[in-house]
Order: structure tokens, then sequence, then C-alpha cells
């Protein structure tokens, strides 16, 4: 039962998920792409909740398809950007950018056959809130303070780069 | 390691220097909130840094020790790693306040930035675990991209910000990637039922006894294992401008205002340096059989020999050909990431011999750069026909400036003569004869380009539209120029006092890694 | 249903393929944020990577990376949308073609 849920939530969410992504290069339209990447990242929480992180899963739509996503739109709407005007010029850089990502991806796919073995069973011991409460607070206690360095810095920069122009 | 209260304790006496830069980043910018202007800010932020560097002498042990379960690498070479950053930022702090000043842009915050982007350096090239790693990188890359955006009013600034912040993430994004790949091997060695979690599986010296075990008779691992090193080093490259990923550099650095370009150049790129120093020590990319430095992994250490060929090769052409100071410094500043790379192909002595090249060309570039920001005319116009005749003009300043370049070059007296010494006879020590004599020969080439700007400065004609250089000699900078010269004079003449320190460090932190494992 | 279980490998290939997407994007697309968006959407494919690893090896090491990383990811959205807005300020264009000033 649970083995068939996971095949189920895995192929629905993997579909939306690269489908989102296919959104987000073909839009010519900035809100459109933002809104394929929002079904991208909602289903990679739907993938996440298939590995049981839930806690990942829950977070993923807080901060990425909630907050992040929600600044992005908000910015695309603040400067009303126009549609991407013809491709025309860049054609071979277009074709070549296809050709290398193809080739990306099937390099990383022989790169990873031997993984298939890996059938993903049993439960998965850190999916949730108590025992990566437990980590961050203990193994992974010095990353997590200086995450707070990260976000200062990002703010002050914000205030700066943005800040306006009156106030040099 | 398992964990417990006491370690937590230990661990938090162990990054006091850490927290300590913590507290002043803080303070200054509590201090710029309630409209503390003027000199006591750089004042304050150059004290703490050399407060800090203090305490992590004091602090630090001489044989390798790890903070918080093997996070942050507080002893070994972490402690002179410290130093050598703090004194890139304060360096920087010399030039800083004029320059801004100059400008009508008293930006106050710039400070508090300059301690966090000092704190990323430190927490990436002391990083023991490739979490640490990543996170040092992205504080320190967040403060760059700032630095780069921070004239906003001026176009060119927008847009070196822009492009830094797109190239950078993108190439940090390839990084992960890798990360991710050197996790997954690394899990591998032991099966999922038997696992007790017991801090990070991506701690370095975890990595060091996991990987040879997956590795082993192993070709789909090793496939996996190559193309991890491989991404990592697309991150690694990037940050230090190496060939392939190079070209952010000149514009970015143009864009940026002219000290904080030097910080970029030196402190940036050395924190990436030696964090990808210690990963290749740390993981065992060399090994000692019967007193024979050998590789573990040749094709790794052959890409990075021809991107250390080939940066050294197209930095130092292109440089040749600007005419702007401030684009042909960074060109330079891509060619000597060249020779740092090719003392990394050397194994553990030119890991050592790497250090003290770095440290030199931090003291050597940050002279240049902010002496490049002194005689602008205006915003970023730093073209070379503004130099012609300074000499005259201002021979201090011209004395100076040709100290920084002669040391650039490799002039024997100075202290860049004995760095390149170092790099280039360590390569012939390890048998990489090409790359030492392409190395030497691309050094004469560099000879023209920065010798070109002396004569310029003390042959050419005088130009009606070069700056009046003798205001702007106030205290601040004269002291750091002096501080710079004497010094490049003084490691030129005693490079034993810096050589010696980090000789003892490297062996006695990363040595006794590699003998724990009977290699 | 039982030979569509998904195992390590197919969660790795959508992982890759979403990657590989970003990578295109960033390589094809010309409006600044859209950019940008693609380099998000690069950081999540690694993430699902990472968790997919984590879950193999029943270790919390990659998804505690996953959230850092997430951490970032918002950090790195501020300061860069934070700059696109000063870019276009100035510019009143964020189409990285239209960088005049340097070559891109």
């Amino acid at each position: 039962m649970e083995a068939t849920l996971q095949t189920i939530l895995f192929w629905v969410f993997a579909i939306l998920g690269i489908a989102g992504g296919i959104g987000l290069l073909f839009n010519r339209n900035p809100v459109y792409a933002a809104l394929s990447l929002i079904l991208n990242f909602f289903s990679i929480a739907g993938l996440y909740l298939s590995l049981q992180a839930q806690f990942l899963s829950i977070i993923q739509v807080l901060v990425y398809a909630g907050a992040i996503m929600v600044l992005f739109l908000f910015v695309i709407m603040l400067l009303n950007l126009e549609h991407e005007s013809g491709v025309t010029t860049f054609h071979t850089r277009r074709a070549l950018a296809f050709v290398l990502g193809l080739a990306f991806v099937g390099e990383m796919l022989y790169v990873f056959r031997g993984l298939s073995a890996y059938k993903l069973e049993g439960s998965f011991e850190y999916g949730e809130v108590e025992p990566i409460g437990y980590q961050l607070m203990t193994y992974y206690l010095l990353p997590f303070e200086m995450i707070s360095v990260i976000l200062l810095a990002a703010l002050i920069g914000a205030i700066i780069v943005a800040r306006s122009h009156k106030y040099i | 390691m398992e964990f417990s209260i006491d370690l937590l304790g230990q661990s938090t006496v162990q990054i006091l220097p850490i927290l300590f830069l913590l507290l002043v980043g803080l303070a200054l910018m509590m201090l710029d909130a309630f409209k503390v202007h003027g000199k006591i800010l750089p004042i304050l932020t150059g004290l703490g840094l050399i407060f800090s560097a203090v305490l992590a002498l004091a602090y630090g042990s001489p044989s390798s020790q790890v903070a918080f379960f093997g996070m942050l690498e507080t002893g070994g070479i972490a402690p002179l790693v410290h130093v050598f950053l703090c004194a890139s930022g304060l360096f920087t702090l010399f030039f800083l306040p004029d320059y801004l000043k100059r400008y009508h842009r008293p930006i106050e915050d710039v400070y508090a930035l300059l301690v966090f982007a000092v704190i990323g350096m430190v927490l990436m090239a002391n990083a023991a675990d490739l979490i640490m790693t990543f996170i040092g990188l992205e504080t320190m890359s967040m403060c760059l991209y700032i630095f780069a955006a921070m004239y906003k009013t001026e176009e060119r600034s927008n847009e070196s910000g822009f492009k830094y912040f797109l190239l950078g993430s993108f190439a940090s994004a390839f990084l992960l990637l890798g990360i991710s790949l050197i996790y997954g091997l690394s899990g591998m060695h032991q099966l999922p039922q038997a696992k007790v979690s017991m801090g990070s599986l991506l701690n370095l010296d975890v990595l060091a006894n996991t990987l040879p075990n997956v590795l082993e008779g192993s070709n789909v691992n090793e496939i996996i294992f190559y193309t991890a090193i491989g991404l990592i080093l697309i991150g690694f490259l990037f940050k230090v401008a190496a060939f392939p990923f190079h070209s952010w550099t000149p514009d970015v650095y143009e864009g940026t205002p002219t000290p904080l370009a030097g910080f970029m150049a030196t402190g940036g790129k050395m924190a990436a340096f030696i964090a990808l120093g210690v990963i290749m020590q740390k993981l065992n990319f060399f090994y000692i059989e019967n007193g024979v430095e050998f590789e573990t992994y040749p094709k790794i250490i052959q890409v990075l020999a021809i991107a250390s060929l080939l940066t050294m090769i197209y930095g130092n052409i292109v440089a040749a050909r600007q005419t702007n100071i401030k684009r042909m410094l960074a060109y330079s500043s891509i060619a000597h990431s060249g020779y740092v790379l090719l003392g990394f192909c050397a194994g553990g002595d030119g890991f050592e011999a790497s250090l003290f090249y770095l440290f030199i060309y931090t003291l050597m570039n940050i002279g240049a750069f902010g002496m490049v920001g002194m005689a602008e005319r205006q915003y970023e116009d730093t073209h070379m026909d503004h130099w012609k005749g300074l000499g005259k003009k201002a021979p201090y300043f011209a004395a100076a400036m040709s100290v920084f370049l002669f040391s650039l070059t490799g002039i024997p007296p100075l202290a860049g003569f004995m760095a390149k010494y170092q790099v280039f006879i360590t390569a012939i020590r390890a048998d990489l004869i090409l790359l030492a004599t392409v190395g030497i020969l691309t050094s004469v080439i560099g000879a023209y380009y920065y010798i070109r700007l002396i004569v310029y400065m003390f042959f050419g004609e005088e130009q009606e539209t070069a700056p009046d250089l003798n205001t702007r000699f106030t205290w601040m900078p004269a002291t750091g120029i002096a501080l710079l010269v004497a010094l490049i004079l003084f490691f030129g003449v005693l490079p034993s006092t810096i050589l010696s320190p980090i000789d003892k460090v490297v062996e006695s932190g990363l040595g006794i890694v590699m003998a724990s494992l009977g290699m | 249903m039982e030979s569509l279980a998904p195992n390590a490998f197919s969660y790795l290939a959508v992982s890759i393929v979403m990657f590989a997407i970003g990578t295109i994007g960033v390589m094809t697309r010309r409006n600044g944020i859209v950019v940008f968006m693609c380099i998000e959407l690069m950081l999540n494919a690694v993430n699902l990577s990472l968790v997919t690893f984590s879950r193999m090896h029943n270790d919390p090491t990659g998804s505690m990376l996953v959230f850092f990383v997430m951490c970032v990811a918002a950090a790195e959205a501020v300061v860069g949308l934070s700059i696109i807005i000063a870019l276009f300020r100035n510019k009143l264009d964020i189409d990285i073609n239209n960088l005049n000033i340097f070559k891109w």
C-alpha cells in the first residue's frame, strides 16, 4: 500500500515538476514563467513527501513557493516588464545550449546508472521535525548560527543597493 | 564524534576570534544606525580585525583541532589563515574611507559588510566540512555581490553587480551539485541499517576514510567521484577566476569601487584557494611513499595543471593588451591565479608555496589597487594616459607604486620574487618542468605590462589631466602604503619569517592526517 | 505497478533533468529575472538530489544541507532582486543582452 502510494506520488509530481520547469523555459511572459516555477516548487515539495521528508516538504512550500516566489512576482509586477521579444538573433546559441543541456543529462544519467539498485524501502528516520531539530541544535549548530550572518549581510545589502537614490 | 555539552562549550571558546569579529560587525551596524559617522568607523573596524587576528594567534594550537563536532578547523593552519584574511581586510581599510568620501558616497554600512565578508572567508578557508565551506562561500559572495553593485546610481556598477551575481550563483549551483554527489558516495560505505548518526558525512576527515572504501574496485562509483570533483572544481575555479571561468573578472573589478576590487581580488581569492587546497590535502590527493610524493588521482591533477597553464598564458597575454589600469590589474590577477594553481599541482610543498604566494600577492595587489583608486580622476577613470609624468608631479606616489609593480613582476629584492621563486622551485622539484617553464616565460610578458606603467610614470610627458595626488596623501592611505612597502621589502629580504611558520603549521596540521592513514 | 516503483535512480533522473532545464534557461533566456529564476530551479534540483541521497543512506546530513541551501537561496533572492531593481532604475531594462558597457 505504502509502496503504491509512493509510486503514484512520484510519477504525478515528477511529471508536474518537469512540466513546470519546461514552462519556465519557454514562457515569454515573466509572470507565467514565475507561475510555472511555483508549480515546479510545489511538485518538488510533493516529491519530498514521497521520500518521507515531511519537514522539508512543508518548508519548501512555505519558503520557496510562499516567500521567495511571492517576492519574485512582486518585483516582476513592480517593474512592469514586457514580454521578451523575438529570439531570432540567437539561434545558434540557443541550439548550442540545448545540445549541451541534453549532453549533460545523458552524461549524468550514465554516471548514476548504478544507483537503480537502491530501492528506497524502509522508513526514513530524519524526516520529521524532532530529529531535524535535534541535529540542528547539536551537530549542525555552527552552520545554523552562521546562516544568520548571511541573512544579515543580505539585509544590509538590500538596504544599500535598493534604497531610493535620495539617500545615497 | 559524540555530542556533549562540554564539547559545545569548548568549541565556543575555540571560535572566539570569529565571534569577536561578529560582535564588531554588529557593533558597526548599530553605530551606523545611530548616525555615528566619520573616521571612527574604519578605525574601529581596523582595531577589531587586528584584535581578532591576535586572538586567533593566541588561541590557536599548532596541531589540528576541530570545533563544533568537525565543522571548523581551529588549529593547524587555521590561525595563520585567519591572520592573512584579517590582514587583507585591514589593508583595504587604509584606502577605503578617502575613496568613498571623494565620490561623495560615504556608505558607512560598508564597514559592517567588510567584517561579514572576512567572517565568510575565514569560515570558508578554515572549514573542516563541505557544509561549512558552502556556507562560508555564500556569506563571502553575498557581501562581494553587494560591493560590486554598491554605486547604485552608476550604470557600470549596477551591471557589474548583476553580472557577478548571476554568474556567481550559477557557479555555486554547480559546486552544490558536486557536494551532493560526494555526499551520495560517502554514505555508501555501510548499510543504511547499520548507521548511527554521529555528525556530518561531509566532514573532510570522514570523507578521507569513506571515499577510498567506496571507490575501491567500483568503476561506477569512480565515475561519480570524478564527476563530483569536476563540478566542485567548476565552482572553485570560478571563484578564483581561473581560465575557462574567468570572463567575469575584468568587468566586475572595473565596476567595483577600486579598493574593494582589491579586496575581492585578494581576500576572496585567497579564501577560495585555501579552501580548495585544504580539500585537496585532507582528501589525500597526494600520498608519500618512500619519501617521494605521488598523485592519488592523477586525472584531477592533470585537469588542474591544464587550467593553470592556460590561466597563466591567457591572463598575461590579454593583460599586456589593456590600456585601462584596472582591467590590466584584473587580467594580471587572473594570471596570478595560474601561478597559485601551479603550486597546487605540486603536492604538499606546493601548497605551502601557494599559501606564501597568496599572502605576498595580497600585500602587493591591495597596494596596487588602492593606489589606482587614489589616482582616479573621476569615477572609474583609470586610463593609462593619465599616469604619464606622475613621477615628477608626485614622486613619492610613483615610487611606492613602482615598488608594488616591481614586486608583482617578481624583481629580486622584493617579496614578489621570493613568492614566484618558491612556487617555481617546488614545481620543478615535482617534475612539472613544462608548467614551470611556461610560468617563467609568462612572467616575462608580465614584466612588459607592469614595467610599461612605470615607464609611463617616470618617462612619459606630463599630462594636464593628471590628478593632483599630493592633496590625496592623507595620513590613512599614506600609513597603509608605507606599511605595505615595508612589508614587501621585509618579506623579500627575510622570507623565512613567514615561510617557516607556514611550513610548520602545514606539516603539523595536515601531515598528521597523512601519517595516521599509514601513507 | 511493481516495475513502476521509483528507486534512487528515478529521483536522481528527475533532479538532473530539472538541473539541465535550469542550465539551458540560464544560457538561453534574456530577461534577467527569468535567468535568476532558472538558477533557483537549479538549486532546487540539487536539493532534490540531496534529499534522495539522504533518504537512500538514512542519514541527516543531506536534509540539513537542504535546509541551509533554502536559507541561502532566500538571502540570495533578496540581494539579487535588489540589484535588479537598482539596474532597472537606471536603465529601465533588465535584458541581459543589453548590458552595453561590458561585453557579456
